[in-house]
């Protein structure tokens, strides 16, 4: 069991493997190995045909993510390699010319970063088997676990009468609380962005013609489900044009008003 | 004594192993008892405490022991984690072991979770979408699991963004013998100067 040597168990981490490649540049790195070239922008433009055909069989792949993540780089491999191999016009379009090998060198540099983590990351998965081996007196995932289940054990009750009594009161106290557990707790209650909306307008309505309020004002703070509903109610409003949201920067106040209304 | 043969053979330096001095003998034993008596590692500043002694005689004795459990072929070795010396079964007798108690081995992280463990350890703090560009692929679940494994914690988060940053933990550096994140092989000679420009 221990001689065996454990396959990658990339299905626990609920990664979805492209065919053994974990992303873009996984995949460039290997199909530069695959040529027996080094890491070099030469390489990088002799492996662009291999990575557009390896993309086009990702079709029909359902992880949007990755797949658009693999055609990002495809697109801007195709890009850079059509101007270089484009006969060059001076006089036309140097500017699209320069930006796409820009974004080729870019990219060649974020592959060598990439390439260097990777690296890093054989290198730590070595010293995590290495370490392994080495089976610790005391065991600490055991310490770990001891003190976990120490926390979540219920206070110690005195075997005497006073402790009995608090027993008693503690069981009646859950029997009591089970009657009355209020229902919503057994499924997630579902927050109406429609009526959300409606009782953001009606706040609005109900203020005098062209008051701003900030969007703390109208929040509905029962719980994050019914903040993240009022906000989106808000962007509704903004996007039919009832309101007008202004922020002076990232995470300063919001603030809204009505539209005002072209009275005639 | 049988040390002498290996005196006469090996050159006198090993006379000079601090193991092998009396004077250091009572305090390597003090720490012995209380390594064998602990239920959990031993801090230096701990042991200082018992033994009233400084924290650097203390940290010397410990490596002491360490080289001499070594020097003898033990099948135990004294280790130095995050959270203090302990002993632990020597690597060679890790089938030993196996066979003796069925213990399955630690399950190794796929090769995307290595990834994603590594960036984070060498970039700490970062966030998810620091990770994912380095990655040049979306790592929110991989960042996940990590999460519920314990290797990464979430740390504060970023002044622009408000991103959440991650950070690795003393589990991660336990699981790889580190005793501090200064220990973690360096990156440097991985990384040429053409990537550092893109940071």
């Amino acid at each position: 069991m221990s001689e065996q040597i454990l396959p990658y168990q990339a299905s626990l981490d609920f990664d979805v493997e492209l065919e053994n490649y974990t992303g873009p540049f996984d995949a460039l790195l290997s199909l530069i190995a695959k040529r027996q070239l080094d890491v070099t922008e030469v390489a990088l433009a002799q492996v662009t045909e291999d990575f557009v055909a390896y993309v086009r069989e990702l079709r029909g792949q359902d992880d949007t993510e990755s797949v658009s993540a693999f055609v990002d780089v495809a697109s801007l491999l195709v890009e850079a390699k059509s101007q270089a191999l484009l006969p060059r016009d001076e006089s036309f379009d140097s500017d699209s010319d320069f930006d796409a090998l820009l974004e080729r060198d870019l990219l060649f540099a974020r592959l060598v970063q990439y390439h260097a983590y990777r690296q890093a990351a054989s290198q730590l998965r070595e010293l995590l088997i290495q370490e392994s081996k080495f089976v610790p007196h005391p065991e600490p995932a055991f310490a770990v676990k001891r003190s976990r289940a120490a926390q979540t054990q219920p206070a110690e009750l005195a075997a005497d009468a006073l402790g009995l009594r608090a027993l008693a009161a503690s069981f009646l106290g859950n029997v009591h609380a089970a009657a009355t557990a209020p229902t919503e707790q057994l499924h997630v209650p579902l927050v109406d962005i429609e009526a959300q909306t409606k009782r953001v307008m009606e706040y609005l309505t109900s203020l005098p013609a062209g008051q701003i309020v900030t969007f703390d004002a109208l929040l509905d703070k029962r719980t994050t489900l019914h903040r993240v509903a009022c906000f989106i109610a808000v962007l509704v409003l903004y996007k039919n044009n009832e309101v007008r949201v202004r922020q002076e920067s990232a995470f300063a106040p919001l603030y809204i008003r009505l539209r005002q209304q072209s009275v005639a | 004594m049988r040390r002498c043969i290996f005196d006469s053979v090996s050159s006198l330096w090993r006379k000079g192993e601090y193991y092998l001095q009396e004077e250091n003998r009572w305090l390597m034993s003090a720490l012995e008892s209380l390594l064998i008596c602990s239920g959990e590692p031993v801090s230096v500043a701990d042991a200082a405490k018992a033994t009233e002694h400084e924290e650097g005689e203390v940290e010397q004795a410990f490596v002491g022991l360490a080289k001499e459990y070594e020097s003898q072929s033990r099948g135990f070795v004294l280790r130095h984690s995050v959270r203090g010396w302990h002993f632990a079964s020597d690597a060679r007798f890790d089938a030993v072991l196996a066979r003796f108690d069925g213990r399955d081995k630690q399950r190794v992280l796929s090769q995307a979770a290595m990834e994603v463990l590594s960036i984070i350890a060498y970039r700490q703090p970062v966030s998810r979408s620091e990770v994912s560009t380095i990655r040049g692929v979306l790592s929110d679940s991989l960042v996940r699991t990590l999460l519920v494994q314990g290797y990464i914690a979430e740390k504060g988060q970023d002044e622009q963004t408000h991103a959440r940053l991650l950070v690795t933990t003393d589990l991660l550096l336990e699981r790889l013998g580190l005793a501090s994140l200064d220990d973690l092989p360096e990156l440097a000679p991985l990384l040429p100067d053409s990537a550092q420009e893109v940071e």
